[in-house]
């Protein structure tokens, strides 16, 4: 006999004491509820991925119908100055520099901030580009450490070396505004490798629209597994390792899909700390990078977001579904796991620090669904689910719930997200298919499907340790291992 | 042609990153009667004239891993290349850059888009002054 | 209601299908996308083949529908406008055209008008989607072909969308059509700074074509237009008359003020140098900026008087407030030679610390000259 709780799912009643029928409901009822929520965030995220398909499309449409390249060479397009914050980047800071300096653009600036490096990063960028130190005046419209020197090169006009104390990441970008002298700005990490035509792609929509767009950004993939000569793809291929092939995947997911798809629906937030578009003077007017959060490029987004609203200005903060940069994603499962933590710390960092947001009428869409998605979907959602996880084969083990049914929901949940991997690696063979072996599209497939069986899992449980972590308020960064590009690993 | 006629073929490097400029190129230079070989890349490029010393060396500006202000600074720089003449095939926006870096040693330089019987007769003019 | 086991496997299986569907039509998409690569491969290979043969601008070329005859003889026949193939060779010969100029862009036109090629673009503008109207003033432009010049002007005159209108313009303005410039700059006018600069381009392409009425077009009433106009002017490097640009030096707006003297500038408008020297006390300071590299382009005057005053402008700009007039005004004496750099190395002394200072020393020492300093140094003191 089956009678339902909500009426949805069955149980086995049999005769029992009177609390055991109290726990047996709480369970189950909270069976309930992980389960409507999976499929709500998987409905959620397969809305997007077709909100991203029909933006890809209209992208790619209009992408070809102009030859960008011709169009950019016109003086008429803003300069843009590229901020590059380094330390301890050794040898390899040449390299990256040069490919920077190489980029397709009518005019634009490279702007190294050398955040107290203890080693030779400010000796190499001398030697290899004959800088000289210059007696220098700029305003310091944000805040940061003070600047110790300012570097350029006669043979090099596009580039300049700023050298200051150290201060973090977000404090030698701000240095880096300061000592920039161009309307429009992006941030590079050292190691992340720019496509040649990406600042064409980027500004794009800068233009394009007739609202005002303080933000854009582009499509970020892992460089692992291809070949890179000079600062620069010339090849695309997967890597060896599992670890790094699931994030591809996920990367395919979450930029391709993911935040298209928030673009289309203006509610973007987040550009990734590894390359973002931004207007100097509004982000000048919010004072810049925030130097008290992990997630400082995040928070940069909401601050500028936030102001515009504040002020009631028309805006659109935008995503070009275009691959602009190329970065090497952590390749040892320990690494990975505090990346995972260190975002995941850095986005309640920021949903505090602004949380008047929160469904404050001034704030519009951001306010009702912008910030709320981000707290309950992306911030909340792990400690749901993996609650899930542990509770449903608590239920079957405790009798509560028929094995069978059990397994049956789970893999009903499974195979929806299997779909949402598989459909944005389709999403990506139907727009940029950048590989091109099959060989290669059967194991991103391959890889789509089981990644649902422990990877995302694995995922979750990453960000519920950051988010325990941030609980417990640390701070640090962790130090990430790093391989060179083309050299031998070094320990940071 | 006799073997020595083709020992007197001047011998020209040609470097651009797009396949099909290359190609044009190569083609338009191999019939005003030289030997050709091409190069896709800047580094290529100063590898083939290490090779064996060109008489001429046309580049692009804008390829990838070294571009051609670059190449052109390498070949000045290096007493065995230093009197090769350089050539540049440029973009229109670029020109004033040329015009400018003329310093890295270029004897002359043709905006894009050219016509290739110009490039022939600069080619051949270029070549008639070494000798 | 409650679901099952019989609903849950049907739940399942529905959505275990709708994964096999997808993963087939990816694979579907991947062959088919081959296929063409490799179609592409072909076609580029044999009109390569082709190309070699009409390079030699001496031997006689003529088309006899889609045969192309070298000196009378049929060395290719081009494969007919449809289909993949046909895309393939109008990507080829539009590809080459982007590049090529001369006796061999008018044969390459010659090919894609005999074959059909242009036709069967001028067909697409009678398209009833806008999107294959648009896409086809594309490919028209891509071809130079004159042929398709009324019908691209219909379709700027007359058709219900606004990208289609600026489509056809700019194919008219690559085609080089003297009359799309008229429609060029009324297409200017556009909102979205995007259409602006493609327009742009495609005049500044245009070049001494465009300069007649880009140059009248700076004394226009609506100032965006006053600076798009001068903007396209410098990008060319020339003007047709010198008196607008003149006058649009004292315009009410900075941005125009600006952009004229970055106009002068480039076009070399020596005669317009007193007048330039006077905008360098404008309030603005990117006015003042765009004048300092003005007078840096047009070269100091030799009339004695004339020089004194430039070269007094200079120097005034080298005690100007703001960072980027000083450095130009810097630059611009480096350039000057002897006088300009005992300028520089007298404000380097004399002024201990001071702005001025400052950019003297860094212009200096951007252009390694810093012993030319020191030997004007003892010069002075002598």
């Amino acid at each position: 006999m089956t009678a339902t709780i909500f009426g949805l799912l069955p149980l086995l009643v049999a005769d029992e004491a009177p609390i055991h029928l109290l726990l047996r409901k709480i369970i189950l009822g909270f069976n309930d509820v992980v389960f409507f929520y999976v499929i709500f965030v998987d409905a959620v995220y397969f809305v997007f991925t077709l909100f991203a398909l029909s933006e890809v499309r209209t992208y790619l449409r209009s992408r070809d119908k102009e030859r960008l390249e011709q169009i950019f060479r016109s003086r008429l397009v803003p300069p843009i100055s590229i901020l590059c914050p380094a330390y301890n980047e050794g040898a390899t800071i040449v390299e990256s520099v040069r490919s920077l300096l190489r980029l397709k653009y009518s005019k634009h600036e490279v702007v190294v901030i050398n955040d107290g490096s203890k080693d030779d990063t400010l000796k190499y960028l001398v030697d290899a580009f004959g800088m000289e130190r210059l007696e220098f005046t700029f305003e310091n419209s944000v805040k940061s450490k003070p600047v110790r020197g300012l570097y350029a090169s006669p043979r090099y006009p596009k580039l300049i070396v700023v050298d200051k104390e150290n201060g973090g990441k977000a404090d030698a970008l701000n240095a880096g505004i300061n000592a920039s002298r161009y309307p429009l700005f992006c941030t590079v990490d050292a190691d992340a490798l720019l496509e040649e035509d990406a600042l064409l792609h980027v500004v794009k929509p800068m233009l394009d629209r007739t609202k005002f767009v303080p933000v854009t950004g582009g499509i970020i993939r892992a460089a692992n597994g291809c070949r890179v000569v000079k600062g620069r793809v010339e090849s695309v291929g997967l890597p060896r390792k599992p670890i790094e092939i699931f994030q591809i995947v996920e990367y395919m997911r979450a930029f391709l899909c993911g935040r298209t798809a928030q673009s289309a629906l203006n509610v973007m937030l987040i550009v990734s700390g590894a390359f973002g578009l931004f207007h100097k003077a509004t982000a000048k007017i919010v004072g810049g990078y925030s130097t008290d959060t992990v997630g400082e490029d995040k928070e940069l987004v909401v601050k500028i977001v936030r102001y515009l609203k504040e002020q009631k200005r028309e805006y659109e903060v935008l995503f070009v579904p275009q691959t602009v940069c190329w970065t090497e994603v952590p390749a040892t499962w320990q690494t990975l796991g505090r990346q995972r933590n260190r975002w995941h710390r850095g986005m309640f960092e920021v949903l505090l620090k602004h949380k008047d947001i929160f469904f404050n009428r001034t704030y519009g869409r951001v306010g009702w669904f912008g910030m709320p998605y981000f707290l309950f979907i992306e911030a909340l959602g792990p400690i749901v689910e993996l609650s899930g996880y542990i509770l449903l084969p608590l239920a079957a083990l405790l009798g509560l719930l028929a094995p069978l049914n059990a397994f049956l929901y789970t893999m009903c949940a499974v195979v929806f997200g299997i779909i949402l991997s598989v459909s944005s690696v389709l999403l990506e063979e139907a727009s940029f298919h950048r590989y091109p072996r099959w060989k290669e599209l059967l194991t991103l497939n391959f890889y789509a499907v089981i990644e649902n069986f422990g990877y995302r899992q694995l995922t979750l449980w990453w960000r519920l340790r950051g988010t325990i972590d941030w609980i417990r308020g640390q701070k640090q960064w962790g130090a990430q291992q790093r391989q060179g590009f083309g050299s031998p690993a070094k320990a940071a | 042609m006799s073997m020595e006629e083709q020992e007197n073929r001047p011998r020209v490097v040609i470097a651009d990153d797009d396949p099909d400029i290359r190609r044009l190129v190569e083609m338009t230079v191999t019939n005003a009667g030289c030997d050709v070989t091409v190069a896709s890349d800047g580094e290529e490029a100063l590898a083939r004239v290490r090779d064996s010393v060109p008489d001429l060396v046309i580049l692009d500006v804008l390829m990838p891993r070294m571009d051609g202000w670059e190449v052109a600074r390498a070949l000045k720089s290096d007493p065995a290349t230093r009197e090769v003449p350089v050539m540049f095939l440029t973009s229109r926006g670029q020109e004033h850059d040329v015009l400018e870096g003329f310093d890295s040693g270029a004897v002359d330089y043709m905006v894009k888009p050219f016509s290739p019987r110009e490039l022939q007769v600069r080619v051949r003019s270029v070549l008639a002054k070494r000798q | 209601m409650s679901l099952d086991l019989v609903a849950l496997e049907l739940v399942l299986s529905s959505l275990g299908i709708a994964l096999g569907s997808l993963v087939s039509f990816m694979m579907t998409m991947r062959m088919y996308r081959e296929w063409r690569a490799a179609v592409h491969v072909q076609v580029r290979e044999s009109m390569t083949g082709a190309l070699g043969k009409i390079l030699d601008t001496d031997r006689s070329f003529s088309m006899q529908d889609r045969s192309v005859l070298v000196d009378g003889e049929q060395v290719y026949v081009v494969p007919k406008p449809r289909g993949p193939v046909g895309d393939a060779v109008r990507e080829f010969l539009v590809d080459h055209l982007s590049f090529i100029s001369g006796d061999l862009r008018g044969r390459l036109v010659t090919i894609l008008e005999s074959a059909g090629y242009v036709a069967a673009a001028m067909r697409q503008l009678r398209s009833p989607l806008g999107e294959n109207r648009l896409k086809a003033c594309m490919i028209l432009g891509g071809m130079h072909s004159r042929i398709a010049i009324p019908a691209l002007i219909e379709i700027f005159n007359d058709d219900p969308d606004a990208m289609v209108r600026i489509t056809a313009a700019e194919a008219l303005g690559v085609v080089g059509a003297e009359p799309a410039v008229a429609h060029l700059l009324q297409a200017l006018r556009d909102p979205t700074r995007f259409q602006q600069v493609r327009v742009a381009e495609v005049l500044a392409r245009m070049g001494m074509m465009a300069v007649p009425a880009l140059t009248a077009a700076v004394d226009d009433d609506d100032v965006r237009m006053s600076a798009l106009a001068l903007d396209i002017l410098a990008d060319i490097g020339w003007m047709s008359d010198f008196d607008p640009a003149i006058r649009a030096l004292t315009h009410a707006s900075p941005e125009v003020r600006a952009r004229a003297a970055e106009a002068l500038g480039r076009a070399g408008a020596i005669e317009a140098t007193e007048a330039v020297m006077k905008a360098a006390a404008d309030p603005a300071w990117f006015v003042r900026v765009r004048v300092m590299k003005a007078l840096e382009a047009l070269g100091a005057p030799r009339e004695r008087s004339q020089r004194a005053r430039y070269l007094g402008t200079l120097e005034q700009g080298l005690h100007d407030g703001v960072w980027w007039v000083r450095q130009h005004a810097a630059e611009a004496l480096v350039k000057v030679g002897e006088d300009g750099r005992r300028l520089l190395a007298r404000a380097m002394i004399e002024a201990p610390d001071s702005p001025a200072r400052r950019a003297s020393v860094s212009a200096l020492q951007h252009h390694l000259i810093a012993s030319a300093a020191k030997t004007a140094k003892t010069a002075i003191a002598r």
